[in-house]
């Protein structure tokens, strides 16, 4: 027998260290998507986002905000369509056919919001995610309810239950 | 309005109801509009210049103005059937009457509600060639008149 070969009590011992250590990460985790918007990283709760919408018509409705963008059809209900770059101070895309569209509710309200790209959706431990730090600029004070890092950048985790009231009181 | 349908073995059958609402519509800039029907009391066509001395719709409803000299326009005369409330609008044409399906009119998104600028928008048509905004002059009428 090889002195470096190892014994059962050995086996046993990890296999039982290893088991310690999955009940050690067993704690809380969000469901964040993820999306992209001019390069940047963003996500709101999983929670607040009923779908995830691609190839959508959108109808167009006169009389509203640049940034309210029209409406959809999902399935026989009608849900308005708004961008988010306005309200985040970030130059409007220019192709939107490779857009998708998160269907979204907060604050007893339902929209989509267009994105640029949906990044993933993943689960991470709440522990990972931290208070917005004090260099967050002024406009995203009130609408940033967390700081991610997911693959090396910057995940700024918006409040959605906000950005509805807000927006229906006419921000954006 | 609704009636009772009895079967072959005289089971009574659920109530059959008026499955579509009966509208006015028109175009303003190529979106079509749309009023109840119940709230147009008449439509005549304007003399040339006959068009100037009336409002236009569009003023009214809060849309886009229209270059109204090389349009045809209609009159418009809306009239609330609970009242003896009346005004007379002008509209391009064309002015059609139009059968809307219940099941393709759709109260407004939280949002459209909240942030329209649009007077009197309540609801909106989604059918397959397009969007229809249904409007409501109840309220607005009576400002009118009032003003």
């Amino acid at each position: 027998m090889n002195q470096q070969e190892i014994t059962l009590d050995q086996v046993l011992s990890q296999q039982r260290e290893a088991k310690r250590e999955i009940v050690n990460v067993d704690e809380p985790t969000a469901k964040l998507v993820i999306f992209e918007l001019q390069g940047e990283w963003f996500a709101f709760q999983g929670e607040k986002i009923r779908e995830i919408l691609s190839q959508v018509d959108v109808f167009f409705v006169p009389g509203c905000p640049t940034s309210l963008q029209g409406v959809i059809n999902v399935r026989g209900d009608i849900e308005s369509v708004i961008s988010l770059h306005e309200l985040l101070q970030l130059p409007e895309s220019v192709d939107i056919s490779s857009s998708s569209y998160l269907l979204g509710s907060g604050a007893g309200m339902s929209s989509t919001i267009r994105v640029d790209k949906v990044v993933d959706v993943v689960d991470v431990l709440l522990s990972n995610i931290h208070q917005p730090p004090t260099t967050v600029p002024q406009h995203l004070r009130e609408i940033v309810s967390g700081i991610v890092q997911f693959n090396e950048k910057t995940v700024t985790v918006l409040d959605l239950d906000r950005i509805f009231a807000d927006y229906s009181h006419g921000l954006g | 309005m609704s009636q009772k349908i009895l079967g072959d073995h005289g089971h009574t059958l659920s109530p059959v109801f008026n499955s579509t609402l009966e509208v006015v519509t028109f175009y303003v800039g190529g979106q079509r509009c749309a009023l109840d029907a119940r709230q147009v009391h008449a439509l005549r066509t304007l003399p040339g210049e006959g068009s100037r001395k009336y409002t236009a719709i569009e003023s009214l409803l809060g849309l886009p103005e229209q270059n109204n000299a090389c349009l045809q326009r209609q009159l418009l005369t809306i009239r609330l059937p609970e009242s003896d409330v009346e005004c007379s609008v002008s509209v391009s044409v064309p002015v059609q009457l139009h059968e809307l399906e219940f099941d393709v009119i759709h109260p407004l998104p939280d949002l459209v509600a909240a942030r329209t600028q649009l007077r009197g928008l309540c609801a909106l048509g989604m059918e397959s060639d397009g969007l229809t905004l249904i409007f409501d002059l109840r309220n607005l009428l009576c400002e009118v008149v009032r003003s």
